[in-house]
Formats: C-alpha cells, sequence, structure tokens
C-alpha cells in the first residue's frame, strides 16, 4: 500500500518465517541425501502436476475469512467415491476421470452445503469443526465403502470387491484410469517429462481465481473475510457466501484429488483422502500464506517446497541417523510442526496487534505503532 | 425464478448429464483375450494394444487385456526372429469380449477374432 | 411437560440416543447370545482404563481453554514414566509409584511450556493444541528411538535399537489396579482349576479412580481452582479481582498434562502393553467424545460429565460389537464408534455459539 516501503531483509524474513525455515530445512537435507538435482527436479515437476491442484482447494475459505479448511477431505472423499465407480464400470482413461469428476462434483456441491452449514454454527472455531467434519466423514464413508457398497449398490468387478466378498477393498488399483490427464499431452525434455495438458488445467484454474475474486461474490468474500458484521450491514448475504466458498472449496478439491490419484495411479480408499487434507494445509502454509491471507504464488512455493523436503527428507535421515523409520517420522513431525507453527505465529501476531491496538485506543502507547498494527491485522 | 433461468439450469443439466453418459459410452473398456498357445515353433511375443505399453505372453499362455470402447482397435505383435505385425481389428457390437491367438496372426492376412461369451462368466 | 422438554433441550438429543442405544444394547445381549456378566466386566474395566483421561480434559475446560486436543503431551509423559521406571527395572507397586512421579516431573515441564504457549494464542487453541499434540507425538517417535534404552524386552529384538512396537507390562506391573481385591460374582472353577467367567469388579482400580475424582474435585473448589474457573467463565472480572489469567490458564494445562500422563499409566497396567511411536496420536479424540457425551460443553465439565459420559461412551464401544456383531455378522462398531465420538464432537462445537450468542 505505501509506495515508499522499501525493501527490508529483516522484516521479510520475519514475515515469512514459516518459508524461510522450511526452506533452510530444505536446503540442509539435500546433500545428505544425496540425491542428484536432476532427480529431485524430475520429481519435482512430476510432483507439483499432481498435486497444486489439491492445494488451490484452501483459497476461497481463506479469502472468505474461515481459516484454512481442513473439511477440503469431503470434497477428496467425493473424488474418490466417483473413481470407484468409474473402476467398478470399467470406464477408462480420460472418459473414466470424467465420469468421476460427473459423479462426484454433485457429491461434492451437497458435502461442501452441509459443511458450510456446520461451519456457520461454529464461528470462530471453524478450523478445528472442519476438521472434527473430516473425521466425522471418514466414519460416513466407511459405512458407504464397506456396507452400502456390495449391498445396496452392487459391485461388478472383482478387483474392486474386498476379498470378503462386500464393500470395497482397502487398496485399489486404478489401472484402467491411471495416468488418464497425464498421459494425453506428454511432453519428454531430456530427463524431464511434462504433462502439458495437466499443467493446462492448472493453469485454467489459475486464471479462474484471478478472475473469480473481480467478481461480485469474489468481492463479498474478501469483505466478509475482513469484517462479518460490517458485511451484513452493507447488505451482503454473509452465510450464503461463506457456504459458497466452501462449496467452491469442496469442488475444486474433489476434481484435485482425481487429478492426484490418476498420477498415483492406485488409492488407499480409506486413507487418501486424509493425506490429501494434511499435505494441502501443510503446503498452503509453507509458501508464507497465513489464515487469513493467501495468494496463487503461496500455492507455488508451497507446493516446491513442501514436495523437496518430502523427496530429500526421509533419504537424508535415514543417512544421518542410519535408520530409515527416522527419516519418515522426521517428514511427519515437520509436516505436522510447520502447520503448528505457521497457526501459532499467526495467532501470536494478531494478538500481539490486538494488544498494541486496545493499547492505542486507550492513549497509553504511541500512537503511530498501533495503527501500524491495525494495518497490518487488517491487511 | 425466471423461465430464462430456468431453461438454463435446464440445459446446463442436459449438458452435463450427456458428458457423463459420452464418458461412460466411449471410455468403457472391453477385454480381449490374447493367447499365445503352442503350435509348431512358437514362442513369447509381446503384444502392443492401441497406445498402451508392450505385454509379454509367455509361451502357452494368455492374458486379458482392456481397451477403450467398441469399434477399432490397433494391435502390435512383436516376436523374435519374425517381423512385427501390425494391424487393426473391430470390437463386434455385439460380443461381450473377445478372444485373439498369437498363432493365427500371420502378416499379410486378416485378422482372426471371436467373439467369447462364456469368457465372461469366468471373469 | 414444560420441565420434560426443558430436560431434554438441557440433557441434549444426542445424549439421550446414545444412552437408548446403550440400554437397547444390554436389553438385547441376552437374546443374541452375549453374556451378560462378561459384557459388564469388559464396562467396568474399559470405564476404569480410560476414565482418568477424560477427567484429565476438565481443568482446561474450566479454565476456558477449551478442549484440550493436546492430551498426547501428558500421554507422552506417562509413557516415558513407565518406560523409564522400566528401563530402571522396577516392578510391581514400587514401578508403578516411580512411573507415576516420573510422569508428574515430565507433566509438569510439557504442561508449562504448553501452557505458555496457549497463552499467546488464546481464541485458536483447540487447532493449534492438535497440531502442538500430533507434532510432539511424531517428535517421539523419533526419540523412542533414539534414547538409549537398553533393557532387552524394551527394546528391539535384532537392532537392539529403539523401543518396540508394543512393550508388554506382564513382568512389571500388569494389572496391578485392576487386581488389586478384585471381587469375583459367580465365577465356576474350570478343568484346570482356574476361576473362569462371572462378573469381575476391578476394586483397586476403581478405588484409583474414585480417588482421582476425587481429589480433582477438591482441586476444583480450592482457591486456585475457583479462581481457575472464575477466569473461564469470565475473564475480565477475574483480572479486575486480581486473578492472573495467564497463571491459571498455564495452572491448568499442567494439571491437565500431569492427570493425561497418569491417566495413560492407568490404561496401560489395565491393557497390559505400553504403546509407543504413532499409538497416542488419536488418544485425544476418544476422550474428548467421552466428556462431550457426559453432557459437558465447550466452556463447561463437572466430574458428573465425566463419570456418565466415560460410561456412556465405553459402554457402548464395548457392548456394540459383540451385539452387533451376532446380529449382522459384520464389524460395523469400528464406524459407529467413529461417526458417534466426531458427530458428538462436532454437535458440541456448533451448539456453544448458538447458547453465548
Amino acid at each position: 500500500m505505501n509506495p515508499l516501503k522499501k525493501f527490508e531483509p529483516l522484516k521479510f524474513i520475519s514475515d515469512n518465517i514459516v518459508t524461510v525455515i522450511f526452506l533452510a530445512l530444505t536446503i540442509i537435507a539435500i546433500p545428505f541425501s544425496r540425491l542428484s538435482g536432476i532427480y529431485i527436479l524430475s520429481n519435482l515437476i512430476d510432483r507439483f502436476a499432481r498435486s497444486a491442484f489439491l492445494v488451490f482447494a484452501l483459497i476461497l475459505p481463506i479469502m472468505a475469512g474461515m481459516g484454512i479448511n481442513f473439511a477440503m477431505v469431503l470434497g477428496a472423499t467425493a473424488g474418490q467415491i466417483g473413481l470407484i465407480f468409474a473402476i467398478d464400470y470399467n470406464v477408462m482413461g480420460i472418459q473414466g476421470l470424467l465420469l468421476a469428476t460427473c459423479i462426484g462434483v454433485p457429491l461434492s456441491i451437497f458435502l461442501g452445503w452441509f459443511c458450510g452449514q456446520v461451519l456457520n454454527r461454529a464461528r470462530g472455531r471453524e478450523m478445528v469443526t472442519g476438521f472434527i467434519l473430516g473425521y466425522f466423514m471418514d466414519g460416513v464413508y466407511q459405512f458407504f465403502g464397506l456396507y452400502v457398497m456390495g449391498w445396496l449398490i452392487p459391485i461388478r468387478t472383482r478387483e474392486v470387491m474386498q476379498v470378503t466378498g462386500s464393500g470395497v477393498r482397502n487398496t485399489l488399483a486404478l489401472g484402467p484410469v491411471r495416468g488418464g490427464l497425464d498421459n494425453i499431452l506428454n511432453l519428454q525434455v531430456g530427463p524431464f517429462h511434462l504433462p502439458l495438458l495437466t499443467f493446462g488445467v492448472i493453469a485454467f484454474l489459475c486464471l479462474f481465481i484471478i478472475w473469480f475474486r473481480k467478481t461480485k461474490l469474489g468481492h463479498d468474500m474478501r469483505a466478509i473475510g475482513q469484517d462479518q458484521g460490517v458485511s451484513h450491514s452493507a447488505g451482503i448475504a454473509v452465510d450464503r457466501t461463506r457456504i459458497m466458498a466452501i462449496v467452491i472449496s469442496t469442488i475444486l478439491a474433489c476434481i484435485g484429488q482425481i487429478i492426484y490419484l490418476q498420477n498415483m495411479g492406485n488409492m488407499g480408499t480409506y486413507t487418501s483422502q486424509r493425506q490429501a487434507g494434511y499435505f494441502a494445509a501443510a503446503a498452503i502454509l509453507v509458501g508464507g500464506a497465513t489464515v487469513s491471507k493467501a495468494t496463487i504464488m503461496n500455492v507455488f512455493v508451497g507446493v516446491f517446497l513442501v514436495h523437496s523436503l518430502y523427496i530429500t527428507m526421509p533419504i537424508a535421515g535415514k543417512e544421518i541417523f542410519k535408520s530409515a523409520m527416522v527419516g519418515q517420522y522426521m517428514s511427519d513431525f515437520i509436516n505436522y510442526a510447520i502447520i503448528a507453527l505457521a497457526l501459532v505465529l499467526h495467532a501470536w501476531r494478531n494478538k500481539r496487534n490486538a494488544d498494541l491496538a486496545r493499547a492505542g485506543l486507550r492513549g497509553h502507547a504511541d500512537k503511530d505503532s498501533a495503527l501500524a498494527a491495525q494495518a497490518g491485522a487488517v491487511q | 425464478m425466471s423461465k430464462k433461468t430456468l431453461m438454463a439450469r435446464g440445459l446446463f443439466v442436459a449438458a452435463y448429464l450427456l458428458l457423463a453418459i459420452w464418458a461412460y459410452t466411449t471410455g468403457k473398456g472391453y477385454v480381449v483375450f490374447i493367447n499365445n498357445y503352442a503350435t509348431g515353433e512358437s514362442v513369447e511375443v509381446f503384444v502392443t494394444l492401441d497406445k498402451a505399453s508392450p505385454v509379454r505372453i509367455r509361451r502357452g499362455g494368455f492374458v486379458p487385456l482392456m481397451v477403450k470402447g467398441k469399434g477399432t482397435h490397433q494391435i502390435m505383435v512383436r516376436r523374435e526372429g519374425a517381423a512385427d505385425f501390425e494391424g487393426a481389428f473391430v470390437y463386434p457390437r455385439s460380443a461381450e469380449a473377445l478372444s485373439i491367438a498369437v498363432a493365427m496372426i500371420m502378416p499379410g492376412q486378416e485378422l482372426v477374432v471371436v467373439p467369447v461369451s462364456a469368457a465372461l462368466e469366468e471373469r | 411437560m414444560n420441565r420434560i422438554k426443558a430436560f431434554i433441550t438441557d440433557f441434549g438429543w444426542p445424549r439421550i440416543i446414545i444412552a437408548i442405544f446403550l440400554l437397547a444394547l444390554f436389553i438385547s445381549a441376552p437374546f443374541v447370545g452375549v453374556k451378560l456378566d462378561a459384557s459388564f466386566t469388559d464396562v467396568f474395566n474399559r470405564f476404569g482404563q480410560n476414565v482418568i483421561m477424560v477427567l484429565a480434559l476438565v481443568p482446561m475446560v474450566q479454565a476456558g481453554c477449551g478442549l484440550n486436543f493436546g492430551l498426547p503431551l501428558g500421554i507422552l509423559s506417562g509413557l516415558l514414566g513407565s518406560t523409564m521406571a522400566m528401563q530402571f527395572g522396577l516392578t510391581g507397586p514400587m514401578g508403578f509409584l516411580v512411573a507415576i512421579l516420573i510422569t508428574i516431573f515430565f507433566g509438569s515441564i510439557f504442561g508449562l511450556g504448553y501452557g505458555k504457549l496457549l497463552n499467546k494464542v488464546k481464541g485458536e487453541e483447540m487447532t493449534i493444541a492438535m497440531y502442538v499434540g500430533f507434532s510432539a507425538v511424531m517428535l517421539f517417535s523419533i526419540l523412542w528411538l533414539l534414547l538409549p534404552y537398553t533393557k532387552p524386552d524394551l527394546v528391539m529384538g535384532y537392532a537392539g535399537e529403539g523401543l518396540r512396537r508394543s512393550i508388554s507390562l506382564e513382568k512389571y506391573w500388569d494389572k496391578i489396579l485392576n487386581n488389586f481385591l478384585a471381587l469375583r460374582i459367580g465365577s465356576v472353577r474350570n478343568l484346570a482349576g482356574n476361576l473362569s467367567g462371572g462378573f469381575i469388579f476391578p476394586t483397586g482400580l476403581m478405588m484409583f479412580v474414585a480417588a482421582c475424582v476425587v481429589f480433582m474435585w477438591f482441586f476444583l473448589r480450592t482457591k486456585t481452582g475457583t479462581a481457575m474457573t472464575a477466569v473461564g467463565s469470565n475473564p475480565d472480572f477475574a483480572r479486575a479481582s486480581g486473578v492472573s489469567v495467564e497463571k491459571m490458564r498455564t495452572t491448568s494445562v499442567v494439571v491437565s498434562t500431569i492427570i493425561g500422563g497418569i491417566g495413560i499409566l492407568v490404561y496401560q497396567q489395565s491393557f497390559g502393553f505400553v504403546q509407543v511411536y504413532d499409538a497416542p496420536l488419536y488418544m485425544a479424540f476418544p476422550a474428548v467424545s467421552a466428556l462431550l457425551i457426559g453432557g459437558a460443553s465447550v466452556t463447561k465439565a463437572s466430574m458428573l460429565n465425566v463419570v456418565i459420559g466415560t460410561l456412556l461412551f465405553q459402554g457402548m464401544l464395548t457392548m456394540t460389537p459383540s451385539v452387533i456383531n451376532s446380529v449382522l455378522k459384520t464389524d460395523m462398531s469400528e464406524v459407529i464408534r467413529i461417526i458417534v465420538s466426531n458427530g458428538m464432537i462436532i454437535y458440541a462445537l456448533t451448539r456453544k455459539t448458538k447458547v453465548t450468542k
């Protein structure tokens, strides 16, 4: 906002401390892992195409002031249900993915609407509620996958059914749709595979989000993110707009999970959706987003950084501690700890700003600093 | 709700359903059993259907492979000591499963496909 | 009629449904061939096994810190307690006692740090607590591999490095509370001369539980306890009357963490194994659900909530597998557990805001 604002390295680091810490960890881990630059880069390209879409699902709810939408696992679940049907009906390639999307999107709309209703009743604790909602959905999904499938909805393909003869298998091979999107326009440049169509889809999504911010709904969302009370008196339908944010997020998560799984080639029927949630939250926070502000850039930076660490850390941990398990636990620890750190820093900054603002209003403290703090809080 | 929005929504739903039906009909996978049952000097072969990666069939073995949709499909057979065979076959609309014997594939001759009904029961 | 309506609103529909469901399970149990005496034994065992971890949540709820999803921190101090006591080669009551002392020591340290952290982040406690708990469990998973444990029955077989996934307490203090003065009713002596069947009342366990509950009851009525409750219900008023809000919140977290650690020790001696690595990851969730089923809200919890909630929740967990499985011939208990426990948490999280605003 301020045109005279100069680049201050220390302030930049303290504003992006999560990203900086993560970058430092990755830089330390790379030499220990002894992986070649080409290997890491080609893996990064593959993983970026695989998972960037998922992370975009988190942007809109952050914009609408609802924090990290941990309930995006609902969308991922819908995508998986779509895939189960595509595999069961034996629909191959891009058509299989389209069919999965056609089944998953209406489900996501319903689940997102439900989730939005719940979150509107849990104002101020959207994040923890969304998180638990994800677990709750796990139960419903297991009920569907293990008991409804094969009982009310017949399973046609033996590869989908459990050995016991009812319910969907714990791991599902996605052979028929594997690479359904990636392999359509694949460019080989030296050692790197470039799935152009997948990149195209991601680019299209970026454009959608840039466009969406400028629409009436996008403006409303940002207004609500700043202040719900003011937005309400300005005539914005606060509850409805919040539900819209969650519905769109859920749909994006559904499509994102389908793209993710067609790249992986197999899915943990009852576990993959949860990993999607953990990964996306970590990625967007590592990319420098906060609970109240997220940009497309945050997504790109976050996905690259998180995956660099996922690639190198298990091997680096194994090399340093002579134990493969340490490396695995280390990745998990960093994943959880970085989310905790980002949340703590954000809450702490908010509290400090609020305290400063309060002090400023009381007239005890330097007025300028209080105003600056307020500006920071609004930003 | 005005008549116009109602119609727009109706069109949207119809397009949506059409997309799903199109995906289902053109994307459905059908099975092709390819056997390499021994006749004389039969050896192991590599079979490629459409754009899939080559599949090895050992001497005397058979594999079920999938093709996307009924209609015309490409097949390529590669075996040691012989020229590659490249050809096409039509998956009959009436068939539920198809069987192709590698031994019957001769360069320059038409491909023999056999619709299977019993094979479906086995799967 | 109005009084019944008021009672139902106050008690909450989910709780009534669960209570009726549990009652139905008990009534139908004999008809589907499930032995009631064995079921009751199980319910009592699992009640005692879990109730102290539920109790551990109460101080933080009272002090306004919300539901303690960071309970794994307490559990980790308990794991340190039991594994260290075992490493020192202590067995029987002595071992259990030393384990408790070590747990209290580590619990205070962890609780202090955790409390200080939560003071800095008022408003977002629950999400942060959850992730702090998760990351602590993962950090300790690394430590369990690297810490210098040497006792052969603790460490992994061939390499001799790192703790086993689950460590048997058989040679240490397995069922030390459960078997203390245990009452057997209706048992029969089998061919081998051992008592079997019948209802077993775990007297020692129940006495220990009662002691803990009474301790907590008294604690909440001491000067510190009342100040804590005051901080939870009206921080501004508490501050005005000279209570240090920060200090009270930290105290509540420390007490919660210590009790959580003791809770896992009690759980272990009844379960028979010490489970390390990612076992504690999700242990906070059943405890939280039990407390909420008992009628607590995000800001208010009593001893009665703890006892009723644990009985209902554990009763349901015990009875569903045996009864439902013999009726439907499939194991649906896991699905029911996930839906009920998380549904209960969502109910509580969404209900509270409606009451206050």
